[in-house]
């Protein structure tokens, strides 16, 4: 217990540094280039904002998952967590966990400043009407459109999720593969040997299509499978795993 | 404290401890420190202390008193034992460096007679 | 009596390199033994092995009668050099997470022994020279409270006045029912302490002597360990 609330602190942190560093860029963005534009039209200024939080947005989405990623897998090369007096599942359970509820964190928060740039840029698109009238008139949502938004967002939740356990796969293997050869101490050889096995396993993966799946509870189903599947491989190779540091 | 490295330590120890009970820095019949008190003391293993109290003890030297401790032997006859062996120890020693030089035994006797007259006190 | 640790039959290769063959060891409760050999030879490997750090290794390991991962590392404290913390880390963190993970770690023992050690808990792990962060890597590893203490040339940095003292002051640190293995270069500056020496040579374990019955030889440690190598240059 006290590993995963050490390792999710660890983190949290991480993340919470990255989100300010994004809103930091996205000001700084907004800032040049209200003074390059000149124009003091409220509307371009919306626009202008909202667009910031768009771009750094894009560029972001990617950074989160890979830096916790980065995070998640270098800890399992270190002393300091592989002495800890725990079984190796349960140090990889509460791992992948702490990672997983970081992820949320940060897909949540991607999705409300998403929402929120959206909703700038069409304020400055539109003239007179409030943003509000103009939200309840042109954009009329289903239920079951809502509902396709929404899985949306989760399946590629679990995309993600699926991606760094194939990666975290991929890096146990190339290790355990590296250790074993002759000629294994050498970085570039390792980072073969890694690029090769997680081509390796996203081609295995690719096997099951979730595009020709018609049920979209089926659709998310998949995924899950396949992360408890990778959980339950990387738990075993980690047991294989050395500490480097 | 520093011993040599090269010769058992646990005699060295018995060493130390036979002269702290001449010296009366250990009284007769007394408690000596504890093995561990010991170890810290003179910086060495405790199980070496161990091995050294135990020769001890075999020598009648020490008295091992089950849940109390080591006691110094109540027993005068012990420690004039101790005195004799540590005195014959140090003679030995000067013997075999005076009769290494080449001197005879009569040469010794009067080297030591000499000796003595001049550290009249 | 069940032995406190026994390493049994251990081989272990890296990279199709031989560094520890056949490797058997036994070794009971209340010991502080010296495990020498020279560079290169296995030391660190086999401690690490017992740690249960380095793990793909042929034999078993048994401590105070566990063979579960887990188990074992409850009972071993290793000597880690905290390279995996950050620079910017202070003392009082690394302490806090030692307190945290292990249930075994002596907040008072590990404050008396930095206290002892003159090591300040706002410090910060980079600004520390190599000798204090030598010291504060032995009062992390002596402050949990656990059978078997494997420390890993732990002064290298350290000066020689103070390691003379922190040698001294290992016999108190210790409990008498723990054991303490220890890999250092100046053997002829542990040597007192110690009861029992090991030896690597040739990717094994060829020695494990009472340090009493060496010196019963008229030979110190030091020339004891130099004799090993001589026969071979004759």
């Amino acid at each position: 217990m006290q590993a995963f609330k050490i390792m999710f602190k660890e983190r949290f942190k991480v993340m919470n540094l990255l989100l300010l560093l994004e809103l930091g860029i996205t000001l700084i963005t907004f800032i040049i280039q209200l003074f390059t534009s000149g124009s003091l039209d409220i509307n371009k200024i919306w626009i202008g904002l909202g667009g910031s939080f768009a771009l750094w947005l894009g560029i972001f989405f990617f950074v989160y998952p890979i830096a916790l990623a980065i995070l998640t897998i270098r800890q399992f090369f270190f002393n300091r967590f592989r002495m800890i007096p725990i079984s190796e599942m349960k140090l990889y359970l509460s791992s992948i966990f702490a990672t997983f509820l970081n992820m949320i964190y940060v897909f949540i928060v991607q999705i409300i400043i998403g929402t929120a740039s959206a909703l700038i840029i069409i304020k400055g698109s539109i003239q007179a009407q409030s943003l509000l009238d103009f939200v309840k008139t042109r954009i009329d949502f289903s239920f079951a459109d809502y509902e396709n938004i929404a899985v949306s967002f989760v399946l590629i939740l679990f995309a993600f999720i699926v991606m760094t356990l194939l990666v975290n796969c991929g890096v146990f293997l190339g290790q355990i593969v590296a250790d074993v050869l002759p000629f294994g101490r050498s970085r570039w050889v390792k980072v073969v040997i890694y690029i090769i096995t997680i081509i390796i396993l996203i081609y295995i993966s690719n096997f099951v299509d979730i595009n020709n799946l018609d049920n979209i509870w089926l659709a998310m189903l998949v995924p899950i499978v396949e992360a408890a599947v990778l959980i339950g491989i990387n738990q075993y190779l980690l047991r294989f795993i050395e500490t480097s540091k | 404290m520093e011993f040599k490295d090269n010769t058992p330590i646990y005699l060295q120890i018995e060493e130390v401890i036979n002269n702290r009970i001449i010296s009366e820095e250990y009284k007769i019949g007394e408690k000596i420190p504890s093995v561990r008190e010991l170890s810290l003391d003179l910086g060495v293993n405790i199980n070496t202390v161990q091995k050294s109290l135990n020769e001890l003890v075999d020598e009648g030297i020490l008295i091992t008193q089950r849940g109390r401790g080591n006691f110094v032997a109540d027993d005068l006859k012990v420690i004039l034992k101790i005195k004799q062996e540590l005195v014959n120890n140090i003679i030995n020693e000067m013997y075999d460096k005076l009769s290494n030089m080449g001197l005879s035994k009569s040469e010794i006797v009067d080297a030591v007679t000499e000796f003595l007259k001049g550290r009249k006190e | 009596m069940t032995d406190l640790l026994k390493v049994n039959d251990i081989t272990y290769k890296k990279n199709h390199h031989v560094i520890l063959e056949n490797t058997n060891l036994t070794l009971g409760s209340g010991h502080l033994v010296g495990l020498v050999g020279i560079n290169g030879s296995g030391k660190t490997t086999l401690m690490r092995i017992i740690t249960q750090l380095n793990k793909n290794y042929r034999g078993d390991i048994t401590v105070a009668g566990e063979t579960a991962v887990d188990k074992i590392k409850s009972k071993v404290s290793f000597s880690d050099d905290l390279a995996s913390f950050s620079n910017s880390t202070k003392v009082d963190n690394i302490r806090k997470f030692y307190c945290k993970v292990y249930p075994d770690f002596s907040m008072s023992k590990f404050l008396e022994l930095i206290n002892f050690l003159d090591i300040s808990l706002n410090s910060k792990l980079g600004s520390l020279s190599k000798g204090m962060r030598e010291k504060l890597v032995i009062a992390l590893c002596l402050s949990r409270e656990t059978s078997l203490y494997l420390l890993d040339e732990p002064f290298s940095g350290v000066d020689s006045m103070a390691r003379k003292q922190i040698i001294k002051s290992l016999l108190s640190w210790i409990d008498e029912n723990s054991s303490l293995i220890i890999s250092s270069h100046h053997i002829s500056e542990i040597s007192e302490i110690l009861d029992e020496i090991v030896v690597i040579k040739d990717n094994t374990i060829i020695k494990h002597e009472a340090t009493e019955d060496i010196r019963s030889q008229n030979l110190s440690l030091e020339e004891y360990f130099e004799n090993l190598y001589q026969k071979e240059i004759k």
